[in-house]
C-alpha cells in the first residue's frame, strides 16, 4: 500500500497497527526523514560508526515511542528531539574526545576547490562556535530545519532560535573574516 | 545598526517580514560596511547549500528495519572493517565446522564472569599408517611401485589400473631409486595408477593416496603482544604467556596447510546501553557505557601458509589464519621466517596481527593486536 499520502500523524497512528502495516507506515516516515537525521547525527557527533549508532538508537526509540498512544503534532521536530538526547548522552559519554575527521565530510558535489575550501573553513568556524549555538547553526545551515522545529526540538522559542542562528552566523562569519574577503574577491 | 544585521540574516533567509524589506534595502544602500556583510552571508550561503547530502548506508538501513520488524541485528561496520561479512561468512561457517565451536561462537561475553577454556583441541591420527605413495604432481621423487613381487619400473602400462579387487591385493612400498632416473616425459604423459588395498579402516585417506608423512610439520610458538588495542592498551601484558601448536601439511615447497591451536590473551573495550530516565525533564535514553576486559582465550582454526626458499636455510613465510574462540571468530596474519638449523629443525620469528571479533548481546566489535613470535618448527 502507498502510504506517501499520509500526514506524518497518520503514519505515526499506523505504528500501532499489526505488523505489515506498522513497516510500511515506518518505512513511509523513513523515507521523509532518515536523510536528515543521519545527517544531523554525523554533523554533530563526526565519529562516522559512533553516527550510524545513534541514529539506529533514534528511530528505535521513535519507533517504541510510537507504541504508547499520544498526539504527534510535529513529527520531525519529535524525531529531532531523539536524536538530539541520543547524540548528547553518546558524546557525554564518549571517555576520550578524539575526533576521527571523516574525509567525506562535507565534500561538496561540484569538483571547485575554492567552494571544497570555503566549506572546510565553514566547518573549523562552527567547530570553534560554543555547544549551544554550534547545535543552531547545524540545525539551521546544514539540516535546514525551519525554525519552528528548532524551537520545538530544543524547548526555545521560535525568536529566541533566530537570535541564535544570527548570533552564530555571525560569530562564523567574525571567525572567517580573514579569509571571507579573499574568496568574495575570487567567487 | 545590529538591527539592521539581524534582519540583513533573516532577509537572507526569507524570514523577514515583507514589511521591512524596504528598510533593509535602505540600509544596505547607506552602510558599506552592511553591505559587506551581505556579500559575505550571501557567500557563505552558497557554500552550504552546495554540501553534500548524505544517505543513510543501506547496511544501517537494513539493520534498523531489521531489529525493529525481524526482531534482529545484522552485523554492520565491525565486520565491514575487515573486509566483506560475505568472504568472513563462508570462511567462518568452514573454520567453525571445523573446531567444533559452532554453539560456543554466538554466545555473549558476560561482564565480570570469569571466561573459562576451551577443552583442548585433539587431532588424531589415523590407526593405520599409510605406506609412501607416489605423487604424481612431484616429478622430482623418484617412484617405483612393487606388484606381486615383480618391481615395475618405468613400465606403467603393465600397472593393472581397472579392477583391483580382482587380483591379488598388490604390495606398494616406497623403494629407494635415486639411482634410477626415470624420465621425466614418460610420468608427465602416463602418470603412475597405484592402486591401494581397499580396506574400510582407511576411509577418506584412501581418496588421497599422495598424502606423505614426510611433509607433515609442527611447530610450537611462543608470543609476546607488542601492541595492543590502543584503547586497552595498559592491559597489554608482554610477560603474559601466549602460545600456539601448530601441525601444517606441506602442499609443495612453497604452500602449506595446516591447523593450529592456542592460547593467549585479547584486550577488549566494548560498550553497552544502559536504559537513564532523567526526573527534571522527564526523558528517557541511553547511555553508553564501557566495559573492558582482557580474557585468555582458547583458539583453533585453520592455516594456508605461502614461503620462499630465499637463500639456503632461510626461508621467510606468509601466513593466513581463520579460526574460532569461545567468543567469536579469529582472523589472523602472520609474516616471519624459518631459520633451518637441521633438515628437519628450524627456528621461526615474525609478527603477527589478530582480530578477534565477537558479539556482546546485539552488538559485534573487535579487538586487534600485534605479537612477536618465535618459536621451533619440527619436520616429521
Amino acid at each position: 500500500m502507498d502510504y506517501s499520502g499520509y500526514s506524518d500523524a497518520e503514519l505515526f497512528g499506523l505504528l500501532r497497527e499489526k505488523k505489515s502495516i506498522a513497516e510500511a507506515a515506518f518505512a513511509e516516515l523513513y523515507s521523509r526523514y532518515a536523510t536528515r537525521i543521519y545527517n544531523y547525527c554525523r554533523t554533530i557527533l563526526r565519529d562516522k560508526e559512533d553516527a550510524e549508532d545513534a541514529f539506529q538508537e533514534t528511530f528505535a526509540k521513535f519507533y517504541q515511542s510510537a507504541q504508547q498512544e499520544r498526539e504527534m503534532t510535529n513529527l520531525p521536530a519529535y524525531l529531532l528531539r531523539i536524536a538530539r538526547n541520543t547524540c548528547l548522552n553518546m558524546k557525554r559519554q564518549r571517555r576520550q574526545d578524539v575526533v576521527s575527521f571523516d574525509e567525506e565530510y562535507m565534500r561538496p558535489t561540484q569538483d571547485d576547490p575554492d567552494r571544497e575550501e570555503m566549506l572546510k573553513l565553514i566547518e573549523t568556524a562552527v567547530g570553534l562556535l560554543p555547544d549551544d549555538l554550534r547545535e543552531i547553526f547545524i540545525l539551521r545551515e546544514y539540516q535546514g530545519y525551519r525554525y519552528a522545529e528548532i524551537a520545538q526540538a530544543l524547548n526555545i522559542s521560535e525568536e529566541a532560535a533566530r537570535v541564535r542562528a544570527y548570533r552564530a552566523r555571525k560569530q562564523v562569519q567574525k571567525i572567517l573574516a580573514p579569509y571571507i574577503k579573499d574568496f568574495a574577491q575570487h567567487m | 545598526m545590529e538591527k539592521y544585521s539581524f534582519w540583513v540574516h533573516l532577509l537572507l533567509e526569507g524570514e523577514l517580514e515583507p514589511g521591512k524589506e524596504a528598510e533593509v534595502f535602505e540600509a544596505l544602500a547607506k552602510h558599506p560596511e552592511l553591505r559587506e556583510e551581505f556579500r559575505h552571508l550571501v557567500l557563505m550561503n552558497r557554500s552550504l547549500r552546495e554540501q553534500p547530502v548524505r544517505m543513510p548506508p543501506p547496511t544501517v538501513t537494513r539493520t534498523v528495519f531489521d531489529r525493529l520488524f525481524r526482531g534482529k541485528r545484522s552485523i554492520t561496520s565491525p565486520l565491514l572493517t575487515f573486509g566483506g561479512g560475505i568472504l568472513v561468512g563462508l570462511l567462518l561457517s568452514g573454520i567453525v565446522w571445523f573446531t567444533g565451536q559452532w554453539s560456543q561462537i554466538s554466545s555473549s561475553v558476560q561482564i565480570g564472569e570469569a571466561v573459562p577454556e576451551l577443552p583442548v583441541v585433539e587431532f588424531t591420527a589415523p590407526a593405520q599408517a599409510l605406506p609412501v605413495v607416489a605423487d604424481t604432481a612431484d616429478l622430482s621423487v623418484p617412484v617405483s611401485v612393487v606388484e606381486q613381487g615383480r618391481t615395475i619400473e618405468n613400465e606403467k602400462q603393465e600397472v593393472p589400473s581397472q579392477k583391483p579387487a580382482e587380483q591379488e591385493t598388490p604390495i606398494v612400498e616406497a623403494v629407494s631409486v635415486a639411482s634410477v632416473p626415470l624420465p621425466s616425459s614418460s610420468l608427465s604423459q602416463q602418470p603412475v595408477g597405484v592402486v591401494l588395498p581397499e580396506s574400510p579402516s582407511l576411509g577418506l585417506w584412501s581418496l588421497s593416496p599422495s598424502i606423505r608423512w614426510d611433509r607433515f610439520y609442527g611447530e610450537y610458538r611462543e608470543k609476546v603482544a607488542m601492541i595492543a588495542n590502543p584503547q586497552t592498551q595498559r592491559f597489554s601484558d608482554p610477560l603474559m604467556r601466549q602460545f600456539q601448536l601448530t601441525l601444517g601439511y606441506q602442499l609443495t615447497p612453497n604452500h602449506a596447510v595446516g591447523i593450529a591451536v592456542g592460547r593467549e590473551s585479547f584486550p577488549q573495550r566494548f560498550y553497552l546501553f544502559a536504559h537513564m530516565e532523567t526526573d527534571e525533564e522527564r526523558e528517557e535514553y541511553d547511555v553508553r557505557v564501557y566495559y573492558e576486559q582482557v580474557p585468555i582465550l582458547w583458539w583453533a582454526g585453520g592455516f594456508y601458509r605461502a614461503q620462499w626458499e630465499l637463500m639456503p636455510r632461510v626461508s621467510p613465510f606468509a601466513e593466513a589464519f581463520v579460526g574460532g574462540t569461545r567468543v567469536g571468530p579469529l582472523l589472523r596474519a602472520t609474516l616471519g621466517t624459518s631459520l633451518w638449523l637441521t633438515d628437519n629443525v628450524a627456528l621461526q620469528v615474525g609478527v603477527e596481527g589478530s582480530t578477534l571479533l565477537y558479539q556482546v548481546y546485539e552488538r559485534v566489535f573487535a579487538t586487534q593486536k600485534m605479537s612477536l613470535v618465535y618459536g621451533l618448527k619440527v619436520g616429521l
